[in-house]
């Protein structure tokens, strides 16, 4: 196995690669009585997508769309429905319980919470140490000065392992968070929408540490948000997603420059007013509410609010499809053009 | 509407029948052979036990079958409103009779508690919740928690001491029921009532002070609504859902300290019925009281979620 | 909260130089709680009398000027003087030794109560919650049928149900052993007792174990632990138990002063600790009918337990205040 954060280990070794990934929940009664069956929530609808070692995959998509549980999917903190999900070549959804508990050190997840994510009744120093401690990586005589690294590493005073969460602003708390993440060092780390419960003046120190460590560590990354300049900033790859499915993937650049898809079109035209953005007269407005994904609509998911809705949208389900080298849309408009060309 | 009532009353027959599986079972073994008692009792004592006479009475009482024929029985026999018969008390009179006669006036007793704990209660909730923090506030709340905290079978004797015999305020406490409306009945409701005082008082200044917290509130007083106008007008309408839940809590709480009120009272009600049948091993009787009582607390408790579901609309709309 | 004001505002943590490094502990959770329990008078009015009640119930056969038992023909029903702070019964006995021991027999059969019914109580509710599905479904059935009952007459018709029962147990068990206390009546109604609330208490701290770990369980931090790799046995010990642990020193209080309440109750009922066990209740009992020219044989255990009940009470409202800041004002 490679050691972790060695950048020469070649750049084209896929790490993480999720294959037909489902995750459904229950969801409320379809009768009256608590005997009758349940309806399921089709959070993750067949997702696929790779990340190669060093990388850093955005996934954007507005709030329920289903990218929060990808992230937990992939880490097994939800149990996937159907589907494979790889970490360096093992099928995570085969392991056994032990084995996976192992291999989380090398698997990491910053949460979007930094209030909720602390246990209240821990010290930060504690919450830092505690993966050293659970899979016993550092002796106890070392801890401390471990803990100090990694409290100074993201820019927190290593005096103050002793302290509570509650005597934490928002951003140090994330700090904290991120520390916790670091500890056992791990190769590849899900963002789960790291920033947005920051104050804005916090988000770009946080993003900026985040830029910063994963560069030092050469970690590969799942940056889940649905800020759209943050995931420029920080990604190499973007993948949106819709209702569980992604609906369009390619390179950062690529993406922004030249968006496909019709949501993907409308998501950039709703962020204020960037430089990057499409001529203003071509940018698309949404209009309706996102669909429930209990009962998602028939055909193409998006048809009820797209904006080039065609009838046969509303009758099969676009497959991804690569529209272009390296970007990969799901679209009857671009889906055709490839079969035209 | 109907079907959530439907509802509601199938999924008590399940509990109602754990519950009295259990009081009947434990009952039997727990008392010991009621065929030998009677036989002890019933027989020419000069003659020693009387074997036949036992065995007679084993089969009459049905001893002989296995528990749950004896348990199905009964509830057989419960269900066509046959308790069967307390055999302790003198001509051995039917449960139900007796149950018919003591529950009338217990229940009056327990609603008149009922409505003075809620117009003392609330009140004192929502002035402690006003000036919450301050001095009226702690002394409310620690002056019902003192209240609530001396046990029935303390405050009762010290108040028949201090209201009628010192300061002769009330009319002697009598034998028997006097009717809802008589003087005789005040010092037993208040002194029933006082059991949840505590409970009222604290869960109407809790949620007082949460809807007082709330935007609308604010709003409200924004608009330069008067602070009288704002609370009468949006925070106790607001507030007296979880009241309501509380107030249909302490209904149960209630009832079971007519236990002792009833004694010390003299008022032949169910509690008086419970104790003595407890004291006297009647095991009949407290089986039947346990199916009675139990009717009653989730009667009460199926009718606290009516009113709740016709004052809140939210409810109403998602049955 | 993070803006909690027992932190002065100038300590902010991020912001002191990075010199200063282990300089000062802060003050932990449980400082922060016992700061905030010594500031709040009613509690510790509370704790006082709970450790003085303590205090005379250990020492209760040094402190009493008599024997509890003893019977003086000389001093029948003697209102409240020098020789007999609170006076004699109806036999002579001094009501001043009786309730010293009442207050024995009371905390005896609380500790028992609140503490089988706080383990049985974790284990339940913890199990509950995370079994989830069916099993949970019908423990909670179960809490809620035992709740829906007046607990008194559940309590008072468990004793008496099982008293025999208990008492044929002891018999067997001394035939076995030959230990003595199995054949004393007032062991056994003692044990009656616990076990009679012990059946209805055990309801409370399950109901909080299994509602507190639901929600932890929703909470991210827990996810946060499980992520790092952690079983489910460190997630319990490091984060659950320590979260739960203040809900839980509340209930165990209140459910401290409950327990004493219906020790009383059933043996002013005449069915919980047999004489010649002191008891409060009993004395009550004894008392009432006397109650109009002897008040005092009412009013000395009746006060002595209302006052013991209220100091719980208190004691329990201002560990609430300290230990879950969140509910004060909400």
């Amino acid at each position: 196995m490679i050691t972790p954060g060695n950048p020469a280990s070649g750049l084209d070794d896929v790490i993480v690669s999720v294959r037909g990934l489902k995750t459904y929940y229950p969801g409320p009664h379809k009768g009256f009585w608590p005997w009758s069956g349940r309806l399921t929530v089709k959070a993750v609808d067949d997702v696929s997508l790779d990340i190669r070692r060093g990388q850093t995959l955005g996934l954007v998509g507005e709030s329920g769309c289903g990218k929060t549980t990808v992230g937990r999917s992939l880490l097994q903190l939800v149990r996937p429905t159907a589907g494979e999900v790889f970490f360096e070549g093992q099928d995570l959804r085969k392991l056994k319980d032990d084995e996976l508990y192992a291999l989380r050190k090398r698997m990491q997840i910053i949460f979007q919470d930094p209030y909720a994510s602390l246990d209240p009744r821990a010290t930060v120093g504690f919450t830092i140490s505690e993966g050293l401690l659970i899979h016993k990586l550092t002796s106890p005589a070392e801890l401390p000065d471990r803990v100090a690294d990694l409290m100074t590493t993201v820019g927190l005073n290593p005096a103050f392992e002793n302290r509570y969460p509650h005597e934490f602003s928002g951003g140090q708390r994330q700090r904290v968070g991120i520390a916790r993440a670091l500890a056992t060092n791990p190769t590849f780390i899900v963002g789960d929408e790291p920033i947005s419960a920051l104050d804005v003046s916090i988000q770009a120190q946080i993003i900026n540490l985040l830029r910063t460590l994963r560069d030092q560590l050469h970690l590969t990354m799942l940056f889940i948000s649905h800020d759209l300049r943050a995931v420029r900033y920080l990604s190499d790859d973007v993948a949106v997603m819709y209702l569980g499915k992604i609906v369009e993937m390619a390179g950062t650049d690529e993406l922004f420059a030249s968006p496909l898809h019709p949501y993907t079109q409308a998501l950039l035209g709703s962020t204020p007013k960037p430089s990057w953005s499409a001529d203003p007269a071509e940018a698309v407005m949404l209009t309706g509410d996102v669909p429930s994904p209990i009962n998602p609509p028939q055909g193409c998911y998006f048809s009820t609010r797209c904006p080039r809705v065609m009838a046969r949208c509303r009758e099969a389900q676009p497959a991804l499809v690569e529209a272009q080298p390296g970007h990969k849309v799901a679209c009857f408009l671009l889906s055709d053009a490839v079969n035209l060309v | 509407m109907l079907r959530y009532l439907v509802r509601r009353i199938l999924s008590m027959i399940p509990l109602l029948i754990v519950v009295t599986a259990f009081t009947f079972v434990v009952g039997q073994y727990g008392a010991g052979d009621l065929a030998a008692y009677l036989a002890g009792t019933r027989g020419d004592s000069t003659k020693g036990f009387d074997v036949e006479l036992y065995q007679k009475f084993r089969q009459e009482l049905g001893m002989d079958d296995p528990i749950y024929a004896r348990y199905a029985n009964w509830l057989w026999n419960a269900a066509h409103g046959d308790l069967g018969r307390s055999y302790v008390m003198m001509g051995d009179p039917p449960v139900a009779y007796l149950i018919k006669n003591a529950v009338p006036q217990s229940l009056q007793l327990c609603l008149a508690a009922l409505v003075l704990v809620t117009i003392i209660g609330v009140p004192l909730g929502v002035v402690a919740a006003v000036f919450s923090n301050g001095f009226l506030d702690r002394v409310l709340v620690s002056g019902s928690s003192i209240l609530s905290s001396i046990p029935s079978f303390v405050l009762a004797p010290v108040a028949i001491i201090v209201v009628v015999v010192r300061l002769q305020l009330l009319p002697s406490v009598g034998v028997g029921w006097h009717g809802l409306f008589a003087k005789e009945t005040i010092l037993p409701a208040f002194c029933l009532a006082m059991v949840g005082l505590l409970n009222v008082v604290r869960t109407t200044r809790v949620s007082i002070l949460e809807v007082l917290s709330q935007e609308y509130v604010r709003a409200a007083r924004a608009r330069g609504l008067s602070e009288r106008l704002v609370i009468a007008r949006h925070v106790i309408r607001n507030a007296m859902l979880p009241v309501i839940t509380v107030i249909g809590m302490t209904g149960a709480g209630l009832l079971g300290a007519t236990i002792f009120i009833e004694q010390i009272f003299n008022i032949q009600g169910f509690g008086m019925m419970v104790s003595k049948g407890l004291q006297r091993g009647d095991i009949m009787t407290v089986t039947g009281a346990v199916l009675v009582s139990t009717v009653i607390v989730m009667l009460f408790s199926l009718g606290v979620d009516l009113v709740y579901g016709l004052i809140d609309p939210r409810v109403r709309v998602t049955k | 909260m993070d803006t909690s004001t027992i932190v002065p505002a100038d300590i902010s943590p991020g912001g002191a130089p990075a010199g200063a490094r282990r300089a000062k502990r802060s003050r932990s959770f449980w400082d922060d709680a016992w700061y905030k329990f010594r500031h709040n008078w009613a509690g510790m009015a509370g704790l006082t009398v709970f450790v003085l009640l303590c205090l005379a119930a250990i020492f209760a056969k040094q402190i009493a000027p008599y024997d509890y038992l003893e019977q003086d023909w000389t001093a029948i029903l003697q209102p409240p003087s020098a020789a007999h702070i609170m006076g004699t019964d109806d036999l002579g006995r001094d009501i001043f030794s009786r309730v010293l021991m009442g207050g024995r027999t009371a905390l005896m059969v609380a500790m028992a109560i609140s503490l089988t019914g706080a383990i049985v109580g974790l284990l339940v509710g913890a199990f509950s919650a995370f079994a989830g599905g069916k099993v949970d479904a019908l423990v909670v059935w179960v809490i809620d049928g035992v709740m829906t009952f007046p607990a008194i007459w559940l309590a008072a018709f468990v004793s008496v149900a099982t008293a025999p029962a208990l008492k044929n147990l002891a018999g067997s068990l001394y035939n076995a052993t030959g230990w003595e206390f199995l054949r004393n009546e007032v062991m056994i109604s003692y044990a009656v007792v616990v076990f009679a609330i012990g059946m209805i208490n055990w309801t409370w701290p399950a109901r909080l174990v299994r509602s507190q770990v639901l929600s932890l369980r929703e909470r991210e931090f827990i996810e946060a632990t499980l992520a790092l790799g952690a079983r489910p046995r460190w997630i319990i010990m490091k984060h659950l138990v320590p979260n739960v642990l203040g809900s839980m020193i509340v209930l165990v209080t209140l459910s401290f002063g409950n327990a004493m309440l219906f020790e009383s109750s059933l043996s002013y009922l005449g069915i919980g600790i047999r004489p010649p066990g002191a008891s409060w209740g009993a004395m009550i009992f004894q008392g009432m009918s006397k109650v109009r020219t002897h008040p005092y044989l009412v009013l000395a255990p009746g006060i002595t337990l209302a006052v013991v009940v209220l100091a719980l009470q208190f004691m329990g409202d201002a560990l609430n205040d300290a230990l879950n800041p969140k509910s004060r004002n909400k």
